[in-house]
């Protein structure tokens, strides 16, 4: 064994996170020096943005619980990556699969708290499957692009959201477009008194280290794995890749029909309204690449988009930045972060040629007159 | 102006072919660059040749390609240039049409020693290539490929209209029939070669390159692209065909250059060759036996083909294929690559299915195959391209060993895998087969080449096959890694193992093989013991020549 | 007619007019190989830059200019990420998604909020001499602003550009058969630059039109997704110029439909008959053009479908029952029916074979 030749090794697998950490500071950096153009305090700017985030016990709950859906649409990412899909219609999935969860909460009367919250986010994770399923059958059988698809159909599931909060689900006699009010005993309970972090944090954080041990210790995740890594490989060893990819698309599209479903049923509105789930899929996927696509990885990594955009709303209100301005620096780390993966790679597939350390062995065994009897 | 259709392309004995040729429209196409004319015939030694490449050498990360080639091409002539893969010829011919640069050696035109650049370069000098595999954009016509990349009268319009009248009269003239208005998806494939030669008649070329142009042919086609041959040549252009079947060679070559390892073994006028000496200096080596080659007795057949023949896109890839391989047996297929190998393997693995024919693996027949099936049956496969089927290069080690296995009952419980069963048996692997990584999560990216291979070796072995296809198993491997892999396919067949290998390595399949079967076009034209055969033998039969029994 | 009036066809062609103007810039993009994701954050940046101008110089021209030129400025990076540095399309147009918004929002706000609003005054429409005296075409196609006679002006430039000049050859070259391209001397990644640059003028320009020549103000956000229908668009088109026209008339005749459904109680009669005919046409196209394979189950199931959906259109404009159809629908539908498009031609797509497909360098 070449301790040499590991650790030349090991220090090309950290290349990675520190990329990604770059990524965020070079982002961050961007952003300040554009305050700082604009004539207002950059330091001042910085520390709103942590007390935005961190500030106090009440900020740094709605931070995580912000967090939240982020990871679940980044695991939905994640999933759908293994096996080199792309679902760009997370957002959709996770309309649907809110829309499917309020259904039950709101039209299954008389149902045991507990078992109906947990009906209604069956009832979400499958919307967001089967939404994600339409696409990932016409991917399947009619060779349709699932990139195109999942990314059309997130508009297709606005319009729905739109319709089914000005029509059919409806509050009777309000007069804002929003779903009834969501019944306790559907609603996800706070961990934090009067705040939005509820005991979905442990759920939610199960299911990050659950997608990564599936991926790593089960067999669908082998599956998953070897498709995204070589298709041709996946099949030639017997792997069903169709079937496989259009798992993962539903998968993938079930997660983020649990996050949309989590995100009313915990919400502090207590209904669906449109827009509910606004910009959740886009971060989401932000969340996915910084974390490079590590499951366990989408924890920090969507805590630290969500500080941004819970900073962001502090920044404005303390010194009238535009809190939009954190969306440039979600732009910049995404831009960063993908435009070095291809470096990335190039620099870990340096071989280690542990043969030139043991070639002279080798070679005495050779020779134009031995005859190796075997 | 053209010579009257013959049913074989005639082949005089003078440098020149004696043709009536419009010299008129070969000034305007050619310039000033008049043919020499059929008139006045000069010896070949005394004339400036129209391309001269001398001591190219070129070398890539571990293989020399090209090791001081010099070779010639006179005004008129068709040169052909023989070899097998991996020969250099490619090489050569990428540096002489500008996508390569070489590390020595000059290259001169018409007697002035040039820079080769760039492509633009080589298509300023008036040399042009047909590939093997046709650069025409299928969705536009013919007339719009040949437009790409041209200057045009009036830019930025194009002069697409101009250029497809201009190739309809060309295409008259050498009767290269194919409409300048059609989308190239339409056209069949000799039409696209027509079309691909139409191009470079457009741009002027004096020297003419060919890769392996009838790969892709109808005997009849090739003969109509033999006359053409002549025609060009007539008119005072050079030509270069590359190709490694004797016949065509023969049938339509002034002189031959041929070509082994990176280097040159000779040029030989054609009239006249002996076939069995142009054979043997395409392959010819001494074969050195460093693994001595188990014997085992002959046991009951352990794969049969029969008459299996693979079409596709109207072309025959495989024709009536039939052999069977026995237990404890190694039947090596050789032949130069593309004839056929390739759908052959594909075929028995269960990743495309065969237009008619059976394979019979343990008796169990089967029309078709799936990948599983094949493996369940007690099939091994080492594929050919390595990085395109064989390793997952993003997964690591412990992931690419278990690839074909982890559903097992012995590894996985109820979608669970069982990780130290796997650790355990991928250390053992790791042992066996001497993979040289600092521990299985390496990612298999970052191991040699054949460390790569060993890797598909020990997951494809360690299931104990009764059939093992091991498609050129020691390509790109070094020295150590062959002997391995030979090492395993003797253990393989002492334990009663069937074994087909296919190689384009003649060495390598007299080192290993029980019986050694060619590959040309698509047949399996002959299986020799390897006790008997001779080397001449084989080389001529993979360049098509069929020998008498 | 109906609701099918003069005043609809003129809300049709001005609905179309931006996913035109971006479509036509995506469809050379397309051409070439490279999805722009991000299209819609190009018309975004072109829409405020051009606000902003506007309010610092008088000329409106000369605001638009700017637009274009901010829609171009934007295209650049993604064409460094995607080209130079060989990342992903998707990914990166969707940074360029979130940075346009984010840009334009932070310096719109910054600017501008708080201050009274400063709405610049938008291009009057021409009123083309003589108009009144045709009947319903004068109303109809005489009317416009500037940027609809623009848009439908450069439709067959872009034709000629695509079909009969060098560059179109190797834009379409590039997307094809990038190889093709190098062996002809050319640069498939200058192809590819250029083909994004012109992409992010275009929707500059569309975004420009709509701000200052249409509104008067920018808006967060203001392109409402018609980014994303241009690009659905391009591909409901079937990478054609001619499909890119018709698909933009669809598009933006739903829009127009929609708007003007919204103040009636009950689907009139004309519009069951209009879908009816888009159902039938539908069907000719599907039956002529396509030559449709009877074996196909799928086929057969979208044959039965239309002529479902035809029948049914038919009997309930006889019948014109006090039903209305959302607004949703009619906005969800070009999305719907270029999915529905896509997923009819199945596996042998008019695509590009390089679309989305990053440019790796072998040799050398």
């Amino acid at each position: 064994m070449n301790t040499l030749a590991s650790s030349r090794f090991a220090s090309s697998r950290l290349l990675g996170p520190v990329v990604s950490i770059l990524a965020v500071i070079l982002g961050l950096a961007i952003s300040f020096a554009l305050i700082a153009l604009n004539g207002q305090p950059p330091g001042e700017a910085a520390r709103a943005l942590f007390d935005g985030a961190f500030g106090s016990k009440k900020q740094t709950a709605a931070t995580i619980a912000r967090a939240l859906p982020l990871v679940l649409v980044a695991l939905g990412w994640i999933v759908a990556f293994s096996a080199r899909r792309i679902n760009v219609g997370l957002e959709g999935q996770m309309i649907v699969g809110g829309i499917t969860g309020t259904c039950i909460a709101l039209y299954l009367p008389g149902v045991p708290t507990g078992l109906h919250l947990v009906l209604a986010l069956i009832v979400g994770i499958a919307g967001g499957a089967v939404y994600a399923g339409i696409a990932a059958g016409l991917w399947a059988w009619r060779g349709v692009n699932e990139i195109v698809s999942t990314l059309l159909m997130n508009f297709i599931a606005l319009q729905l959201l739109s319709w089914v909060v000005r029509g059919p689900m409806k509050a009777p006699g309000v007069r804002s477009n929003r779903s009834g009010t969501i019944p306790d005993s559907a609603q996800w309970s706070n961990l934090i008194a009067q705040s939005p972090l509820n005991i979905d944090v442990f759920m939610v954080v199960g299911l990050a280290l659950l997608v990564a041990w599936m991926l790593r210790y089960t067999t669908f995740g082998m599956r998953l794995r070897v498709t995204g890594a070589n298709e041709h490989a996946a099949r030639a060893s017997g792997i069903r890749t169709v079937s496989v990819g259009l798992t993962a698309l539903m998968v993938s599209g079930g997660l983020a029909g649990l996050g949309g479903a989590g995100l009313v049923l915990g919400g502090e509105t207590e209904v669906m309204a449109e827009g509910f789930a606004s910009s959740f899929g886009l971060e989401g996927i932000v969340v996915a690449l910084l974390a490079l696509n590590s499951p366990r990885a989408t924890i920090p990594a969507a805590l630290l988009l969500a500080s941004l955009h819970q900073g962001g709303g502090l920044m404005e209100a303390r010194l009238g930045v535009p809190a939009e301005l954190t969306l440039v620096t979600q732009g910049i780390v995404l831009l960063f972060v993908t435009g070095s993966a291809a470096i990335v790679r190039r620099a870990r597939t340096v071989r280690v040629d542990l043969d030139e350390v043991d070639s002279d062995r080798s070679q005495a065994s050779l020779g134009p007159t031995a005859q190796v009897t075997t | 102006m053209r010579p009257p259709q013959q049913s074989c392309p005639a082949r005089s004995s003078s440098p020149l072919p004696l043709l009536v040729v419009n010299t008129e429209y070969a000034k305007a196409v050619l310039g000033s660059d008049a043919p020499r004319g059929a008139s006045e015939p000069e010896p070949v030694a005394d004339r400036e040749p129209l391309l001269r490449l001398t001591d190219i050498t070129k070398t890539f990360p571990g293989v020399v390609a090209n090791r001081d080639v010099n070779l010639e091409l006179y005004t008129g002539e068709i040169l052909g240039l023989l070899g097998e893969n991996g020969a250099g010829k490619s090489t050569l011919m990428n540096i002489v049409t500008g996508l390569l640069r070489p590390d020595g050696g000059s290259i001169e035109v018409n007697g002035e020693a040039i820079q080769m650049r760039n492509t633009q370069d080589a298509r300023r000098l008036g040399i042009g290539m047909v590939h093997q595999h046709f650069m025409l954009v299928p969705t536009m016509t013919v007339a719009e490929n040949v437009a790409l990349g041209m200057s045009a009268r009036r830019p930025p319009l194009s002069d697409v209209q101009r250029i497809a009248d201009e190739l309809r009269d060309v295409s008259a003239r050498y009767g290269l029939h194919v409409d300048p208005d059609a989308t190239v998806e339409s056209l069949s494939v000799g039409e696209r070669q027509r079309a691909e030669i139409l191009r470079l008649l457009k741009h002027r070329a004096k020297v003419l390159i060919f890769d392996e142009p009838t790969s892709v042919l109808t005997p009849q086609e090739w003969i109509e692209l033999s006359h053409v041959f002549r025609d060009l040549a007539a008119e005072g252009r050079g030509i270069i065909f590359i190709t490694h079947k004797l016949d065509e060679l023969l049938g339509i070559a002034d002189r031959c250059t041929v070509m082994r390892d990176g280097e040159v073994v000779g040029t030989i006028p054609a009239a006249g060759a002996d076939r069995q000496t142009l054979a043997t200096m395409m392959v010819g080596r001494e074969v050195v036996l460093r693994v001595k080659r188990p014997r085992v007795p002959a046991r009951e057949i352990a794969l049969e083909v029969r008459g299996v023949s693979l079409e596709r896109g109207g072309r025959t890839l495989l024709d009536n294929v039939s052999f069977s391989v026995h237990q404890a047996e190694v039947l090596g297929i050789v032949g130069v690559d593309g004839n056929g190998q390739s759908e052959l393997v594909q075929l028995l693995t269960g990743l495309v299915s065969a237009s008619e024919g059976a394979i019979l693996i343990l008796g169990d027949e089967r029309h078709n195959l799936t990948p599983r099936e094949f493996i369940d049956l007690g099939g091994a496969v080492i594929p050919e391209d390595r990085h395109e089927r064989g390793v997952a290069l993003d997964l690591d080690l412990r992931d690419n060993l278990m690839m074909a296995d982890f559903a097992t009952s012995e590894y996985s419980a109820r979608g669970v895998l069982k990780t130290s069963a796997i650790m355990s048996r991928c250390d053992r692997l790791i042992e066996q087969y001497d993979i040289r990584a600092p521990n299985s999560n390496v990612r298999v990216d970052q191991l040699s080449g054949g460390n790569q291979q060993k890797t598909v070796l020990a997951r494809e072995m360690d299931r104990g096959p009764a059939l093992l296809i091991a498609a050129q198993p020691t390509r790109g491997l070094d020295v150590g890694a062959v002997e391995f892999v030979y090492q395993q396919i003797n253990e393989h067949k002492r334990n009663g193992g069937a074994t087909l290998l296919i190689s384009t390595e003649l060495d390598e399949a007299f080192t290993l093989s029980d019986r050694i079967g060619v590959m040309f076009d698509g047949r399996l034209l002959r299986i020799l013991d390897a006790d008997e055969a001779t080397v001449d033998e084989v080389g001529l039969l993979m360049a098509g020549e069929e020998i008498s029994a | 007619m109906g609701v099918f009036d003069a005043t609809w066809v003129a809300a049709m062609l001005a609905a179309a007019t931006p996913l035109l103007l971006a479509g036509m810039g995506e469809l050379i993009s397309q051409r070439a190989g490279v999805i722009n994701v991000g299209l819609e954050g190009m018309m975004l940046f072109g829409a405020f830059f051009a606000y902003w101008s506007a309010t610092e110089v008088d000329s409106i021209w000369l605001a638009i200019f700017v637009g274009v030129v901010a829609g171009i400025a934007l295209a650049s990076v993604m064409a460094f990420f995607s080209i130079n540095t060989n990342a992903d399309q998707i990914v990166v147009g969707i940074g360029i998604l979130i940075l346009s918004i984010g840009v334009t929002s932070w310096a719109f706000r910054d600017l501008f909020e708080g201050r009274s609003q400063l709405i610049v005054d938008p291009m009057d429409r021409l009123e083309i001499p003589g108009y009144e005296s045709i009947p319903f075409f004068g109303e109809a196609l005489l009317r416009h602003r500037p940027s609809v006679y623009i848009a439908f002006a450069l439709l067959p430039v872009v034709w000629v550009i695509l079909y009969r000049t060098t560059w179109g050859l190797a834009i379409r070259a590039a997307g094809d058969l990038p190889d093709a391209t190098e062996t002809a001397g050319l640069s498939p990644r200058r192809i590819r630059w250029a083909a994004i640059l012109t992409a992010g003028a275009m929707s500059g320009l569309a975004g420009a039109f709509l701000s200052v020549g249409e509104v008067g103000i920018f808006l967060n956000r203001m392109t409402a997704g018609r980014g994303f229908l241009a690009l659905a668009a391009v591909i409901f088109g079937m990478w054609r110029v001619s499909g890119l026209l018709w698909a933009c008339l669809l598009f933006g005749g739903a829009a127009a439909l929609q708007r003007r459904l919204q103040g009636l109680p009950d689907l009139p009669r004309e519009v069951w008959v209009f879908i009816a005919l888009v159902a039938a046409a539908a069907l000719a196209y599907l039956v002529i053009r396509r030559r449709v394979d009877w074996r196909n189950p799928f086929t057969l199931v979208t044959i039965v479908g239309l002529v479902s959906i035809g029948m049914a259109a038919i009997v309930l404009s006889i019948v014109e029952p006090s039903i209305s159809l959302p607004s949703e629908l009619w906005i969800a539908m070009p999305f719907v029916l270029t999915i529905a498009a896509l997923a009819i031609m199945g596996p042998r797509s008019a695509a590009p074979r390089y679309l989305a497909v990053p440019l790796v360098r072998e040799h050398d």
